[in-house]
């Protein structure tokens, strides 16, 4: 039977040792069948007890700390993703941000017009220009629909942009970023920051004319920065 | 702990030697060693659903002044660091209970010090109780200690034996000697049992690690077992059956300790399946 | 069948258990009242003669021998024991102790040795109840409750009183009062009694008639409660040092149960009142056919108190409910005699009265159980009218004697030992918890030789707070690394290849053992400010424990103890 839960499943579920719930079954405190000399749950009256006593479950595989699966966030395949658009047009903000919008690929049932009212409103509390021509535009909080993987969407201008960027400089490449949660959304800004600081980056960028070589370039900077 | 193998510690020479060979296990099977200086003539176990009193003859306690040296020494000579168990609880101010969270327990035949009872053929009482009840494998030394080269798992395809099985592969895999496995097999084809090894998911390690099938179709039990290696740990599954029982129809277990020189491990019906090792 | 009783609803198994129980308890007490009446009588005849004050002391000799070698049983007089294993393993006792100490018992009470049945029949008692759980294979939780069940039905039918066989289970050995715990000790104590009724007939063991209790009796009766409190008081100490001083000089049990024994056999050709368990006496003294005389009343009292401890803390098998009782109707009478000899004009309510009440008070204060005495002295006597005055005697006995003797005398030996762990208190939780199942494993391990820059990489991709250092050939555990001690190095970068790590090892980050009670554990951390310990043993580093993880599994802890 598949809802039967053996003593290690059991005690992930409820986020505790095996040897707390094995003394929780001797002590006859949860309900466990024995069969065979081990013990069993059933996870329908498991997850009852368990709501029951007001104590919250560990639902699906444990979050992942392995550093090696963190490391397979990469900006340049958020950028393949989101791909590389040259002469966007438009010569305000609001103009450019609903080109951006347009240019992204997204599943079709995906609210655009909202999408871009979040960029709008983010832009509205604090520019999104980090600076020597770059703006980062960005929801200010994970949307809901958006894909598990993170996606960049670069869009080099046509018309340089005043963007009211920090260092006051006009933005020439508007970096779209979209992901599902915050921590990706924070793994892929320090991952662009680290990039952009690099001035033989920068001096590249503004003469870039190929997609494949901006992700080139970006893979490079990228295991700099995983190395440390 | 669960991590270490719980010794009583008899003040004799015979002491002495189940000593030694409980040293020279815990290092082949990398657990630590736990001593009990027993102070008094009895100690309870607890167990999940009985309690065990184990009582103690004199030797147990003999010269107690000694006995924490000679036990240092011994086990030092052995390249482990010792550790004894002082007991936390007592049921009565001179009734101490030993906790029972273990990797094994060694335990001599039986634990009196009448040579009558040394000999083979012969568990005690408690021994059985202990074997009944817990839920780690019975080391049970044999009067001298001589250094095991090699494991043989008696498997006759029950549930304990498989038990046995696993507990027979982790020590082998752990020591890193080879495995022998022992079966007498009546009338059923050698596939059958490698059917219930591979239905437990222990045929990669079997293979991995198993060096010789002592497969027996015919022919008297008792003389099978010279076949086994004089140098080897045997590994037998017991069951839960009352010595009542045991004597009357006789087990498969009963013959081999009452054969077998070897030293023993015994694994009971109320063992974890998979003893806490590393 | 146990497959069935396993599938049954947990209260309706714990009902049915309950009265199965209650039948093996009532069978045990009905036993040994039996066979103690059938011993008396055996004994009656060498009363008369001269040697006849060896008697207690060969009983005494007997029993002990009989108790250690043939029997191989340790342990005091019982109710310690139950309450040991109740609190600490699940309820676990020995099949041997359901009748060990009903056999030495009786050999003690039947050849005069001043001591009660009461004790013994609990941990028999006590013990079927646990055997039959742990046949059923009952988990601790049930088993708890059926050695409950079993003292409950064993006292409730010995003394022919329902009520008090659950106060008694509920105050004294269980701890708790609870609902569920109610139910099945209430089944065990009504069954209990009924087979004891069967069997015995229902009679009340001391029925006394006592009438006309004016208002100015009831105000009296609390001028009783400094001598009963004086009195248990004096007896429970008396108890122990007995114990402690016969323990240290004589260390062969059996010759240090006779020569109690002796002392009380000599005792007892003087006061022949004190000898035996006393039933005698308490019903003449409710009955008010005690013969007159003051001191003789007075003396009567402290001599049985000491024949008791003589008997008991030697080595003697046997219960204080009884010496109790009877203690508590001798210092009655006195008070009584005393109100008589002050107040010679004022019409009193009768020596019954102050006897009853005397008992309910020693007993209520030597057991710390408030209940139980109340329960006890109103159904034995059988006297519903006496009872705001028993309850009155009662309650303030217990609070007076309190402040001299915090634990009952049951409770006082687990209390030294640090084993007295009532339910759902900080020192039982933590009791219940052990550093194996709060240790978090899988941090990352440090080496010695290892750079700063090396550590702070570590540290940004961990969450841990605490980072042990092994050496790395051995994999002996060498120290531990703070997360937080390496923040002042932090931006410092040109630091980062000149610092080891094994220059970061925090000495005031000691390693706590697995072996360890948690209790001392939360000390240590209390001691050094410290959130985190790491747990070492055998010079390997086995993980770490925190504060935060003791505060989740705690708190968890307590939830499932909760009765939904």
């Amino acid at each position: 039977m598949s809802d039967k839960l053996g003593l290690e499943e059991a005690a992930r579920l409820l986020g505790l040792s095996e040897a707390t719930v094995a003394r929780w079954v001797r002590q006859g405190r949860i309900p466990a069948l024995r069969e065979r000399g081990r013990c069993f749950f059933v996870e329908k009256h498991l997850r009852s007890w368990a709501k029951k006593h007001h104590i919250p479950l560990k639902e699906g595989r444990p979050p992942a700390s392995d550093p090696a699966e963190e490391e397979r966030v990469r900006l340049s395949e958020a950028i393949r993703r989101g791909g590389v658009f040259f002469g966007v047009k438009g010569r305000t903000v609001e103009a450019v941000l609903a080109e951006t919008v347009k240019l992204v690929p997204l599943p079709e049932n995906f609210d655009k017009d909202s999408l871009l009212e979040h960029l709008l409103q983010r832009e509205e509390l604090a520019s999104t220009g980090i600076g020597e021509g770059v703006a980062i535009p960005h929801p200010r909080a994970p949307l809901e629909g958006l894909p598990g993987k993170a996606i960049v969407t670069a869009c080099f201008l046509e018309h340089e942009v005043d963007f009211k960027a920090i260092d006051k400089k006009p933005v020439f490449l508007v970096c779209l970023i979209l992901c599902a949660t915050t921590q990706l959304h924070l793994k892929i800004l320090s991952q662009l920051s680290f990039c952009l600081r690099s001035t033989a980056f920068l001096s590249f960028l503004k003469d870039c004319r190929s997609a494949d070589e901006l992700i080139k370039r970006v893979e490079v900077l990228e295991d700099k920065f995983q190395t440390g | 702990m669960k991590n270490e193998l719980l010794h009583i510690f008899r003040n004799t020479p015979f002491g002495r030697e189940t000593l030694m060979q409980s040293v020279y296990f815990a290092k082949q099977t990398a657990v630590s060693l736990r001593v009990y200086i027993p102070a008094f003539r009895q100690f309870l176990m607890y167990f999940e659903n009985e309690v065990v009193t184990v009582d103690l003859d004199r030797a147990f306690l003999r010269d107690p002044t000694t006995a924490r040296e000679h036990a240092e020494a011994v086990i030092r000579e052995g390249g482990l660091e010792p550790h004894f168990l002082e007991p936390k609880g007592f049921t009565a101010s001179t009734l101490p209970d030993l906790p029972v969270e273990y990797a094994f327990m060694c335990c001599p035949r039986s634990i009196s010090d009448l040579s009558t009872k040394i000999g083979l053929g012969h568990i005690g009482p408690r021994v059985r109780n202990i074997i009944r009840n817990a839920s780690f494998p019975i080391l049970m030394a044999t009067p001298v200690h001589k250094e095991w080269r090699s494991v043989t798992v008696f498997f006759g395809g029950s549930k304990n034996a498989v038990k046995a099985l696993r507990t027979g592969l982790t020590v082998s895999r752990t020591a890193g000697c080879p495995l022998f496995l022992f079966t007498e097999a009546g009338r059923r084809p050698k596939s059958h049992y490698e059917k219930i090894i591979e239905d437990r998911g222990l045929s990669g390690q079997v293979q991995e690690l198993v060096t010789g099938w002592l497969f027996f179709e015919k022919g008297e039990f008792r003389n099978h077992l010279y076949d086994v290696p004089h140098d080897s740990l045997a590994v037998v599954g017991a069951y839960g059956h009352s010595a009542i029982r045991e004597a009357a129809f006789g087990s498969k277990m009963e013959t081999i300790q009452t054969v077998l020189p070897n030293p023993m491990l015994i694994v009971g019906p109320r063992c974890s399946p998979a003893p806490g090792l590393p | 069948m146990r497959t069935l009783f396993q599938n049954a609803n947990d209260r309706f198994q714990l009902v049915l258990m309950g009265a199965v129980v209650g039948v093996g308890g009532g069978l045990a007490a009905v036993l040994l009242n039996r066979s103690l009446e059938e011993l008396a009588e055996f004994f009656q005849p060498f009363w008369n003669r001269g040697y006849a004050f060896l008697l207690p002391a060969l009983g005494a000799v007997l029993s002990t021998l009989c108790l250690t070698y043939l029997l191989k049983d340790v342990g005091g007089h019982g109710v310690p024991d139950v309450i040991y294993s109740v609190t600490r393993r699940g309820g676990l006792l020995r099949f041997r102790s359901s009748f060990s100490r009903l056999i030495a018992c009786c050999l003690t009470i039947a050849s005069g040795g001043s001591a009660g049945p009461e004790g013994p029949v609990v941990i028999s008692g006590g013990s079927i109840g646990s055997n039959i759980a742990s046949f059923f294979r009952l988990r601790d939780r049930q088993r708890v409750l059926l050695v409950g069940g079993g003292a409950a039905a064993a006292i409730a039918s010995i003394f022919n009183a329902p009520v008090a066989g659950i106060a008694f289970s509920l105050e004294a050995i269980l701890g708790e009062w609870t609902p569920t715990n109610l139910i099945t000790i209430a089944v065990a104590s009504a069954v209990g009694t009924e087979v004891s009724r069967l069997l015995q007939g229902n009679q009340i063991p001391f029925e006394g008639r006592i009438v006309g209790i004016g208002n100015l009796d009831v105000l009296a009766c609390l001028g009783l409660v400094l001598f009963t409190s004086v009195g248990s008081v004096c007896f429970v100490r008396l108890l122990r040092g007995v114990r402690r001083v016969s323990g240290a000089r004589i260390p062969w049990s059996w010759i240090r149960a006779g020569c109690g024994g002796l002392l009380v056999g000599l005792i007892g050709m003087v006061l022949p009142d004190v000898l035996g368990e006393g039933y005698g006496t308490i019903h003449r003294a409710i009955e008010g056919q005690y013969p007159p005389g003051l001191l003789i009343v007075g003396l009567l009292a402290a001599a049985k108190i000491v024949s008791t401890c003589l008997t008991i803390g030697t080595g003697g098998m046997g219960g204080i409910f009884a010496p109790c009782l009877v203690v508590g109707s001798f210092v009655g009478l006195f008070y009584g005699r005393i109100l008589g000899v002050l107040f010679p004009t004022v019409h009193w309510a009768g020596e019954g009265y102050f006897a009853l009440l005397g008992m309910a008070g020693v007993l209520s204060s030597v057991l710390q159980a408030p209940m139980t005495g109340i329960f006890l002295i109103t159904e034995i006597t059988g006297s519903y009218q006496v009872l705001v005055s028993v309850v009155l005697v009662s309650v303030m006995s217990v609070t007076l004697s309190h402040v001299f003797e915090p634990f009952s005398v049951y409770h006082q030996d687990l209390a030294e030992q640090g084993d007295l762990l009532r339910p759902r208190t900080d020192r039982r939780l933590l009791s219940e918890l052990d550093i194996f199942e709060l240790l978090e494993t899988g941090c990352p391990r440090l080496h010695p030789e290892m750079r700063l820059r090396e550590f702070v990489d570590i540290v940004r991709e961990w969450g841990s707070r605490l980072f042990p250092v092994e050496d790395a050939k051995t994999g002996e555990y060498l120290g531990a690394v703070r997360a937080d001690d390496v923040r002042s190095y932090l931006f410092n970068t040109h630091l980062y290849d000149t610092i080891l790590v094994e220059q970061l090892i925090d000495s005031n980050t000691p390693a706590v053992s697995p072996d360890d009670a948690l209790d001392e554990v939360m000390d240590i951390f209390e001691a050094r400010h410290v959130s985190s310990l790491p747990v070492v043993h055998d010079r390997r580093f086995l993980g770490v424990i925190s504060k935060t993880t003791i505060l989740d599994r705690y708190r968890k802890e307590l939830i499932v103890q909760e009765e939904i």
